[in-house]
Order: structure tokens, then sequence, then C-alpha cells
């Protein structure tokens, strides 16, 4: 029985193997295609050929949002926050291994164990509760960020339907997660519930944090999708900060030639 | 002997010179980080005592908040940073009336989330120069009602010198409110082909929307 379960399993996986494999080729071509189109000048617009098309997903998103995300992230709010945290805990641990696989391909070992340790310990409560409070937290490290320590380019601005706000190279980054993360194998071959609930999940659990954030640049914005746009670009510039020299450069010379007029 | 009083002084002389140069700058500079959480710190109570304390109506609390943001904000200098470089392509009567327009966005968003501002608190934390003119106040907004966890932001205040200190932006989870401005504010007026009276006509339909809120 068992055996034909992985006979049942293993071509399914290598397809999808396979369709990322020829997603990921696909928009590294766009991917350097775009790179000439490039403008300086226009801040996180400069990085934003498809503007036309990504606005058009966006107004989709923003619907699926308001019809679906929002309302359900807003009954979400209403469970005991105790449940929120677990939710939250466990979310956060199925993402330790790509951090540690990440962190390692980036030489950052201590990060890598930091985030073995957390998993494990972690681990014995299945990541609902956070065991290592506390104590220092492994920091995020995704294969968008090994790319950029790689010195492979940014890319262009892509908004993605239903995932939202990527440059070309975090798209990849995100596909080769998915594939490579150890218990996204381990979810492949659990229930089908278990499987489609997780990334539904973790959506609802992320609008639900940042609930009046994201109200806010959805209703007080004068342009929602640049206010998008642009804030994606500040945190991921953030997150890179350390993989990238001249990238996300942790100074103010933009405000600083401003203000001292 | 001869070391005691031709060559020591030879060497510590200059460095007494040097020390003598440099301490006062780092005095001056550490003045302006204590000023800077002071600058902080007295918004957020004159924020809380002056506005959120009282039982005022719409029109008297934007008037005290436009008080607020003129004593403690560099208005002019986050005026000319949000419009970039569109900034020096505007006359002199668009400048103005993107300056007034502007300003009131900035009240009427205020007053908009006067609810979430009345449960937040500043705690903060530590302050550091970026280059010579911009200091970073580091803290944590703590939301009294625990609805919220804590988060981390940054305030960033203009230390140009022999200016007083004043307020140019809130970073919250590393997203500055005055670069994503910038951003919607840019790329509105260069999707109409760099028309300046673009984002003052934008200005004043969110103007119309906000009061409508109201």
């Amino acid at each position: 029985m068992k055996h034909k379960d992985d006979q049942r399993i293993y071509p399914t996986r290598r397809l999808r193997q396979t369709i990322w494999q020829i997603f990921c080729m696909g928009v590294m071509l766009i991917l350097f295609a775009s790179c000439s189109t490039m403008k300086e000048d226009d801040g996180s617009a400069a990085n934003d050929p498809y503007e036309e098309i990504n606005r058009k997903v966006f107004a989709v998103n923003l619907k699926i949002d308001d019809v679906l995300l929002e309302p359900t992230a807003k009954g979400y709010r209403r469970l005991p926050e105790s449940l929120q945290v677990a939710v939250s805990n466990h979310l956060e641990w199925t993402g330790m291994p790509s951090i540690a696989l990440n962190s390692t391909f980036q030489g950052k070992m201590e990060n890598a164990a930091l985030s073995v340790f957390t998993f494990a310990i972690n681990g014995l409560t299945l990541g609902l509760f956070d065991l290592t409070e506390g104590e220092d937290r492994p920091e995020r490290e995704d294969f968008g960020q090994t790319l950029a320590s790689a010195g492979v380019i940014e890319g262009p601005y892509l908004m993605m339907p239903f995932l939202g706000s990527h440059t070309g190279r975090s798209l990849i980054g995100r596909a080769v997660d998915t594939v490579t993360n150890p218990m996204g194998q381990f979810e492949a071959i659990a229930s089908g519930t278990v499987r489609t609930a997780t990334a539904p999940i973790s959506a609802i659990s992320i609008r639900a944090k940042y609930f009046k954030l994201i109200n806010d640049a959805k209703n007080n914005s004068l342009d929602p999708y640049a206010a998008t746009r642009s804030g994606y670009y500040q945190r991921r510039r953030a997150l890179l900060r350390d993989n990238i020299d001249d990238e996300g450069e942790d100074d103010d010379s933009d405000f600083d030639s401003f203000f001292s007029e | 002997m001869r070391v005691f009083k031709t060559i020591l002084p030879r060497f510590i002389a200059p460095f007494i010179i040097l020390t003598m140069m440099i301490m006062p700058i780092q005095q001056v500079q550490a003045n302006r980080l204590v000023d800077a959480d002071k600058l902080i710190i007295s918004f957020i109570s004159n924020l809380k005592t002056d506005i959120l304390d009282k039982n005022l109506d719409v029109e008297e609390r934007n008037e005290l908040f436009a008080m607020l943001i003129d004593t403690y904000f560099d208005v002019d200098g986050i005026v000319r940073f949000t419009a970039g470089r569109y900034w020096r392509t505007a006359t002199k009567e668009q400048r103005q009336s993107y300056r007034n327009l502007f300003g009131i966005i900035l009240i009427l968003q205020a007053n908009a989330l006067f609810d979430q501002i009345m449960e937040l608190e500043f705690i903060p934390i530590k302050s550091t120069m970026r280059g010579d003119k911009i200091i970073l106040v580091n803290g944590i907004i703590h939301d009294i009602s625990g609805q919220f966890p804590d988060i981390e932001v940054k305030w960033r205040v203009s230390a140009v010198p022999n200016k007083p200190l004043k307020i140019i932006d809130l970073e919250i989870e590393n997203i500055s409110m005055l670069k994503t401005h910038q951003d919607e504010n840019t790329t509105l007026i260069r999707r109409n082909k760099g028309d300046f009276d673009a984002i003052l006509k934008a200005f004043r339909a969110k103007i119309e929307d906000l009061k409508a809120i109201q």
C-alpha cells in the first residue's frame, strides 16, 4: 500500500519540480530582458517596467483582499490571542529549515546553527509554542537573499496574483525556498488538508498581523499601488542590507541632501 | 631629562590641542542626541495633553494638529522631499498650493488615525547621528490596549547646525513615511507626464475623501 502511495507522489513531485524549473527560467529571461529599460531617478518606480500589467494584477489582488482576506482576517483577529500567537509561531517554525539552509549558503553559520536550535527546541511543540522566547532570534534569510549575496541582479518589480509584491530575484527565491524547504517536502507527503491549508492560513495570519498598516495603505493612500511598491522595496532592502554592500545602504544620504538647505 | 623637556611636549602638545578641538564637537553631538530624544518625547506628550486628553470637536482638533506639526516638524523640508525631482519644475504658485494641500492632508490623516494614536505610547531606546545632519531616534511604540504587539519605530530628526531640531520622518518596521509619500507623489506626477497640477488635483480629491470620513 505504502509502495503504491510512493508511486503516486513521486511523479507528481518531479512534474512540479520541472514546472518550477521552466517557470524560473522564464522569469530569469524576463528579468534580464528588462534590465535595459530601467530608469535611475524615480525611486521604486525605476524598477517597474511592467507597471501597467502590475497595476491590473494589483487591482485583482485588492478585490480579493476586499472580498475575502480582509473580512477573514477581521474574524481571525477575534480569536483568542494565544491561538493567533500559536499559529504565527508554527508558521515561523516551518520556515526555520529554509533559514538554516540559506544561512549556510551565505556562510552565516551562527545564524544557521541558531535556526536549527530554534527548530529543534520548538519542534517539541510542533512550533506552536516559542520555547526559546527571550533568546536570540535567527535572522530571516531566504533564497532571494542568497541570490543577492551571489551577485544576482534584482530584476524588475512584479506584482503576482495572490502572492503580492516581488522582484524577479525574490520570486525565484520564493520558488526555490518552496521546493527546497524540508517542511515543504514533509507537507507534500502529508494529508491533502494540511497541504492545502498552510498557504491560506499563512496569508490570513500575516494580513491580521498587519491589519491596520495594510488598511491604511489601502484606504488612505493617494496611490495604493505606489505605496505598496514603495513599502515592499524599503522592507526588502532593509533585509538585504547585510547581503549586498551597495544595496539598501544604511545611510541617510537621500535625506541629508534635502534637509541641509 | 631631555625626554621631558623637548620630546614629550612635541607629541603631547598637539595631542592636547587636538583633543580640545574634538571634545567640544563630540559634546555638542551628544547634546544634540539628547535634545532629539527630548523633542520626540515632548511632541508625544504635547500630542496627548493638548489634543487627545481634551474633548475637542474635529475643527478644533485640526487646528491643534496644525500647530503641533508646525512646531515640531520641518514642514518645508518634508514638502520639498515628497515632491522629489518635480519640485524643481513646479512654479511658485504650484509649490505654495502643494505645501498648503499636503499640510491639510497630513492633518486630516492624523485626525483619521486619532483613535489609534490615543492608545499608543512611545518608549525611546537609542539615538544615533546619521551623517552630519540627521539624527535617528530609535524606540518602541507600545499599544496600551494590548491589541497589537510592540512595534519598532525610528524618528528621523533634522539636525542642521545652528537651526532648531525638527522631525522629518517616522519609520515603522523599516518603512519610511516620507519615502513612501515621495514614491506615491512622484509616481502620480510621472504617470501624468510630469504635470505638477495632477498631484494638486489628486490632493484636493483626497482632502474631500478624508473630510467625508470625518
